[in-house]
């Protein structure tokens, strides 16, 4: 079968780890949407099977984020649908071209939201931690300050990318002081915090929330130190395959990144660039139906287009290589 | 100021960190105490005594946050000062300070055996023992349950900003014991998989809190999350006195150029320390020549301790930058 140029420019975009959760979950939706304006299959069934390819080549190019294989599930939960109830191809297409639209106006509207609903919980003056670089974070933080607050933010480097450097610049930036130090420095940091607020990779059924590594034990010594934490994401990041129980792919730390030169077979790298922060960590999850303790996701999750397909693409998609129990 | 040359070296070596661990600055600080009585002219009590004050204040002016040494002088001065109470001549004074020295020495390498040997038998035969940053009192466990003929694995981070933890990475490779590494934000994955955890202490309170390099703290939560039993290793010398009297621990902060470049302002600043201190409640056990102790038990320990009481008196503005 022949794979759509655009597919794999993407698929090389995202093994690139160019694009960040919400922002591959946009581009998954307008590539897939031009996979089908493009298709010349002439019935269903074969049109079925190319939007199936083109999906499974971006899988197997994609990190573990939530928001582009929800937005899998919607257009093939869409198109199963229409197989289903006899359509045409050409009502099909319409069908996936409307749910494109309607994705789009939601990510707007749900990228305008969330950082109002989740700004109301800064309280003035307070000394706000965040863990790493998230948009979302960042929107809140600007739209908090735009309302006349005024707050302090404490961030660490998280290694080994050091994105949490990038949020100081980007804070620096915007005029706000920033307090920055090393991810071990968590305690000294979080004792002083009003309350923490991170983004996160994905939000699983059972309330847990994948983050940047670093953020469970962030959040363990948040709650030592009785600070509030809040996790701050839209609904697309509420990772539907969780729900039936498969492990979730997490990214190894590549070898380069914490040993300069070579060593025997004896000494290895280990962990993962992400860690699972478990439910009764979190204070709530901000998101933009409002704030939510985690245990209600899957109430959510359960209301949220499904598509048997792609379970079955994701059994195999999440036993590969990098794969982590969670 | 001390004008003997053996007091001068030991102030520049310590003032320029250029001796390994803080046992060996113990030894030094002692050995150059001994070797000042040893030369001593002077011909009463009052002027050896004076003579040994001065160099002890030089010492104390550059000294870091490190219990051993200060220990050592408690020990020195503590035994000089009972000569002085029993009226002994200034000579007896002078055999009494290298005695002193002497023992102190002796003591050093037989506590730190026993530590080995009763924090390996807190290692099992096929375990992954989690281990923070670098320790030579932890490295001695591992040595020990490895001549013991267990096998085991060690799993250990960076430690930031200094990277102690990679100077473990090619210990343990030189030991033949399989080594696993990751970065310091990784415990809450690592700790979990692991069997056992072993710190060393750079100092431990009165109340049972110990001073480690920082990251200790947030890994003792993730092993008390996980039920996995953390130890901390360390000699009663690492037992600091100087909270007895209520003074908190004097810790370095994180310099700016380890953290950032120059590009960034004003508007953002370095903060942090090079340490952090660990409850009691999540330590399972000290393990000090003595044997395994609760950390609430410290301060029996110390109240046993023979202080100088000059020494204690220097104490509140060492602690306060102010000698």
């Amino acid at each position: 079968m022949v794979i759509d140029p655009e597919i794999q420019q993407l698929a090389a975009r995202l093994q690139a780890k160019e694009l960040h959760a919400a922002r591959s979950g946009r581009e998954v939706m307008q590539v897939l949407v031009q996979v089908c304006s493009n298709s010349q299959a002439g019935n269903p069934q074969a049109f079925f099977e190319e939007f199936v390819a083109a999906i499974q080549a971006l899988l197997a190019a994609m990190p573990a984020y939530a928001p582009p294989l929800n937005v899998m599930h919607r257009l093939l939960w869409r198109l199963e649908k229409g197989l289903a109830e006899h359509a045409s191809l050409d009502e099909i297409k319409t069908s996936l071209a409307n749910e494109a639209n309607s994705y789009q106006a939601w990510s707007e509207n749900a990228r305008m939201l969330v950082p109002r609903l989740a700004a109301k919980l800064i309280p003035n003056g307070a000394i706000l931690f965040t863990f790493t670089l998230s948009e979302t974070v960042l929107n809140t933080l600007r739209y908090a300050r735009a309302r006349g607050k005024t707050f302090h933010v404490l961030v660490t480097e998280s290694r080994p990318n050091n994105d949490g450097l990038a949020t100081a610049a980007h804070l620096e930036k915007m005029g706000f002081t920033v307090d920055i130090s090393l991810d071990a420095c968590l305690s000294e940091m979080l004792s002083r915090a009003d309350l923490m607020m991170v983004g996160a990779e994905a939000i699983m059924a059972d309330g847990s929330a994948v983050c940047k590594v670093g953020t469970y034990p962030a959040a363990l010594v948040a709650r030592a130190h009785g600070v509030p934490v809040y996790v701050v994401v839209d609904t697309m990041k509420l990772n539907l395959t969780s729900q039936t129980g498969l492990p979730l792919r997490m990214d190894p730390i590549p070898d380069e990144m914490v040993l300069e030169k070579p060593h025997s077979e004896q000494v290895k790298v280990i962990g993962h660039l992400f860690d699972q922060t478990p439910p009764e960590l979190l204070t709530g999850i901000v998101t933009e139906k409002g704030l939510m303790s985690p245990a209600e996701c899957v109430g959510i999750m359960r209301a949220m287009p499904y598509s048997h397909k792609l379970s079955e693409l994701l059994i195999a998609w999440s036993y590969r290589s990098g794969s982590s129990h969670a | 100021m001390s004008e003997h040359p053996a007091i001068k070296t030991v102030v520049e070596r310590i003032r320029t960190d250029v001796i390994g661990g803080a046992a060996d600055t113990a030894k030094e600080v002692v050995a150059a105490l001994a070797a000042l009585a040893r030369d001593s002219q002077a011909n009463n009590g009052s002027a050896f005594e004076k003579e040994i004050e001065d160099a002890v204040i030089d010492i104390m002016r550059i000294m870091p946050s490190l219990a051993p040494p200060i220990n050592a002088m408690h020990r020195v001065l503590g035994r000089l000062e009972e000569e002085i109470a029993a009226g002994s001549p200034v000579g007896a004074l002078k055999v009494a300070v290298q005695q002193a020295a002497v023992d102190f020495s002796k003591s050093i390498e037989g506590s730190l055996d026993k530590v080995a040997q009763y924090g390996a038998e807190k290692v099992q035969h096929g375990d992954t023992v989690f281990m923070y940053s670098m320790s030579s009192t932890v490295w001695r466990i591992f040595r020990k349950a490895k001549a013991q003929g267990k096998s085991f694995s060690v799993v250990v981070t960076e430690s930031r900003p200094a990277n102690e933890g990679l100077w473990t990475v090619t210990e343990m490779e030189k030991e033949g014991i399989p080594v696993a590494v990751s970065i310091d934000a990784c415990i809450g994955e690592l700790i979990p998989q692991c069997d056992v955890a072993f710190m060393g202490a750079d100092a431990i309170s009165s109340h049972g809190y110990t001073l480690c390099k920082v990251g200790t703290y947030p890994s003792a939560l993730v092993a008390h999350a996980h039920g996995v039993p953390f130890y901390i290793a360390a000699d009663t010398l690492k037992f600091d006195t100087s909270t007895l009297l209520g003074l908190p621990f004097r810790v370095d902060p994180i310099h700016r150029h380890e953290v950032i470049g120059e590009q960034y302002s004003e508007r953002v600043q370095v903060v942090g320390h090079l340490f952090d201190e660990t409850p009691p409640h999540l330590v399972t056990a000290l393990i000090t020549e003595i044997g395994l102790l609760s950390p609430t038990a410290c301060f029996n320990v110390m109240w046993q301790m023979k202080l100088s009481q000059k020494l204690s008196a220097l104490l509140p503005a060492w602690s306060r930058n102010q000698l």
